[in-house]
């Protein structure tokens, strides 16, 4: 039982403390444990991690095809992309040791282990994230809908980004986006008044002075700035997006620093299941 | 052109159409191609952590070339892992390091997260994940403290009576975005302290 | 007018293989045909431009590179310009990578801009470290102590017969960073817990996707600029006068943001009308 569960908060506790006091204690034998072994050990155990993350992974889908559960035989495939994976990276390098050593075969050119991550693994990566662009545009089809005014200044922001970050953006010119404005207001009007004499009027006067003040100033694409596109998106970047995204990191940042201190006192105990 | 780069080339198109063919129903194509990304990622992602980080500085500090002496007890076993030759060269591992014998506990503890793949020994893994557990709390503790909250509250201080500022700008800085930014990050706070009922 | 109303009601009713479709032919269509619209350096892209040409000649830049072949049409770009804006201005590059499948796509800009472009010598001019697993102890000891972390470099050469390697001991030996980054770990960590405590100025190119996440550090102070997605990339091409695959690719994307825009107007057209339909019946 202690091995089971005393020394891991142990573990967590000591390494904790050092890794923390590590930051404001300038002792050297803290410090070099601190800056050199400990983050070394780390990485060394990060890596552990991660070959058995593989591992673990392998013996689901080995266990899929011993059981003959459904869809076993895709299984297979994935087997023996793990093989042929490992072969690559231990067994088989494909070329010289002059051309590549061992360690470097990885990403030398020539070896079957760079052939692989080009033509098999890169695709692969490349494709299936591009498969979200496909989804993104279905579901923003679909989901986004004016239903209240959250969410409406949710879409109205978000289309000013996608439109203002592009090229694109800069040559929608400034008059454009304000006759819009006219023709939103109009449709809100009639919605509100339900009286068509009383749009009509407010359209057609909202249109005749920007039409008049268009002429006036020579209609140039980026005046007024504040209706260009790219300013208004550029200006929500910086700076109603940074107010919301810097409180979000606060709150974020407050909450890291309090389970860290959990897990270092040993009250947060979830690495072991309890 | 070479045979390897020929086939290669139909390999990467019979991946990403299978995969791309998904995007009309779920097919055999793209199941196998799903499939033999996972396999091909979790070998590749071993191969990538081990030559990267186990083999130069775990087993480049346990056995290296600069202390190589044949008839140690320690180096005989290391010629008797040499039957891999490509992870263990004759002559010791030269990465550059001095021997320290003291990575036998990070090497270890990797073992026994290793061998927690049988459900019997599962909770040998506890001591290497405890380890990396209380190391990025440490890490992330101070990490996020300086920049994320000290630092982003340093970026919120400004003048409120500045007069080399316009009152109002779109793009540069001016007193109107100075309290945009303020206001919206007290009221982005408040949301956390006042949105759902403190237990 | 319930003609036109029905019509509505079937598109937003649409099967979503045909706007699957319709996505496909609109970003294929550009990339093949360039219509070649003008692209407009924004501040945050400028601000990097401007402080990579401020730094004296022969400066020591950290350029980090963590991202996959799923992000490279962002991100690739934005090291492609970056290598080639370095070289022009003779500073020495040591180059990194916190995620593994940045290994090769340092690789392959090093080859594109390095060998091919510039012709410079390695060990003199450029050096590749290589990727290194742990995500921020791997940053903590680049600042603390890279010797012990880097003993080698990607190809397997000791760093100690390297050249260009001579007192480089720690984060604090560099004189600015960049990093092209699509996630964990990144650019946060690299202002966490290099740029920020040291006071190295550092600058990052990131995904669309991050940078309203890395925008506050920006504002604060903590970074000197951000290239923002494609559009950041395309920016910094036309800053350095030199068009790639981010320029190509902004026809697309802007084609592509259109017609999104437009499903969108267009789903919401049909909510309001079914919507009225319900209140009437």
């Amino acid at each position: 039982m202690i091995w089971k569960r005393q020394i891991p908060i142990l573990i967590v506790t000591v390494v904790g403390w050092t890794t923390l006091l590590g930051w404001f204690i300038d002792q050297p034998t803290i410090q070099e444990f601190v800056n050199d072994d400990a983050t070394q050990w780390f990485d060394i155990l990060a890596s552990f991690a991660i070959i058995l993350g593989a591992l673990n992974l392998i013996k689901l889908q080995v266990q899929k095809i011993l059981y003959q559960k459904p869809g076993w035989i895709y299984s297979v495939v994935a087997v023996m992309g793990f093989l042929f994976a490992i072969t690559a990276g231990f067994f088989v390098k494909g070329v010289d040791d002059s051309v590549a050593q061992w360690g470097a075969h990885v990403t030398t050119d020539g070896t079957l282990f760079k052939w692989m991550f080009d033509y098999m693994f890169s695709p692969m990566s490349a494709t299936m994230f591009s498969l979200l662009a496909f989804f993104v545009a279905s579901a923003s089809y679909r989901a986004f809908r004016i239903r209240n005014f959250e969410a409406t200044l949710l879409l109205v922001s978000g289309i000013i980004i996608m439109c203002g970050r592009v090229p694109i953006g800069s040559v929608i010119s400034s008059w454009f986006v304000l006759y819009l404005i006219v023709l939103s207001a109009g449709i809100y009007i009639n919605v509100w008044k339900k009286d068509m004499k009383t749009t009509f009027v407010f359209v057609a006067v909202g249109i005749s002075i920007i039409t008049i003040a268009g002429f006036m100033y020579g209609w140039p694409i980026d005046k007024p700035g504040i209706f260009y596109l790219p300013a208004i998106q550029e200006w929500i970047y910086y700076y109603p997006n940074v107010a919301g995204a810097r409180s979000i990191m606060i709150g974020i940042g407050l909450g890291i620093f309090a389970t860290s201190i959990r897990y270092i006192l040993g009250i947060e105990r979830s690495y072991i299941g309890e | 052109m070479e045979f390897s780069t020929i086939l290669g080339a139909w390999v990467a198109v019979f991946l990403t159409i299978g995969i791309f063919s998904y995007l009309y129903k779920d097919n055999p194509f793209y199941k196998t191609a799903e499939h033999l990304f996972v396999g091909v990622s979790a070998g590749y992602w071993t191969a990538i952590f081990f030559w990267t980080q186990i083999q130069p500085n775990l087993f480049g500090r346990l056995w290296p070339a600069t202390e190589y002496y044949a008839s140690s007890l320690w180096y005989k076993l290391y010629n008797v892992f040499g039957v891999f030759s490509s992870v263990f060269p004759e002559g010791g591992i030269a990465k550059g390091h001095d021997m320290h014998l003291i990575y036998l506990v990070p090497f270890a503890m990797g073992i026994m997260m290793l061998l927690s793949v049988s459900s019997k020994l599962s909770w040998m893994a506890r001591w290497g994940i405890a380890y990396t557990v209380g190391m990025a709390a440490g890490l992330r503790a101070y990490g996020f403290l300086n920049s994320n909250v000290l630092g982003q509250i340093k970026g919120s201080a400004f003048q409120l009576v500045n007069s080399n500022l316009p009152f109002f700008a779109l793009v540069g800085d001016s007193i109107f975005n100075n309290f945009v930014i303020l206001i919206g990050h007290i009221t982005g706070l408040s949301v956390f302290y006042f949105y759902r009922e403190h237990t | 007018m319930s003609k036109i109303q029905n019509t509505f009601l079937k598109i937003g009713s649409i099967d979503r293989r045909w706007i699957f479709l319709i996505i496909a032919a609109v970003v294929i269509v550009p990339l093949l045909i360039p219509v070649g619209l003008p692209i407009r350096p924004t501040d945050t892209t400028k601000n990097v431009y401007d402080s990579i040409e401020k730094l004296p000649v022969g400066s020591k830049v950290l350029l980090s590179v963590e991202y996959s072949p799923s992000t490279r049409p962002e991100n690739h770009p934005m090291t492609i310009s970056i290598l080639r804006h370095l070289f022009k201005n003779d500073h020495k590059v040591f180059i990194t990578c916190l995620w593994p499948d940045g290994q090769f796509m340092a690789q392959d800009a090093i080859n594109q801009v390095a060998k091919q472009e510039f012709n410079k010598t390695y060990g003199i001019v450029y050096v590749f470290l290589g990727f290194r697993p742990g995500n921020e102890a791997v940053v903590k000891d680049i600042v603390s102590n890279l010797r012990k972390l880097y003993t080698v470099d990607v190809y397997q050469k000791k760093i100690d017969e390297i050249p260009l390697m001579k007192g480089i001991n720690n984060f604090k030996d560099f004189d600015f960073l960049f990093s092209s980054s699509a996630g964990f770990p990144g650019t946060i960590e690299w202002v966490q817990y290099a740029s920020d405590p040291t006071g190295i100025p550092m600058a990052s190119g990131v995904t669309s996707i991050k940078v309203n996440e890395v925008m506050p550090y920006v504002q604060a102070g903590q970074m000197v600029g951000v290239l923002a997605g494609m559009p950041g990339a395309a920016e910094y091409e036309a800053l350095i006068n030199q068009k790639g695959s981010a320029t190509s690719g902004m026809d697309a994307q802007s084609v592509a943001h259109l017609v999104i825009v437009l499903f969108i107007i267009l789903g919401n057209v049909s909510f309001f009308i079914e919507r009225n339909r319900s209140k009437k019946y």
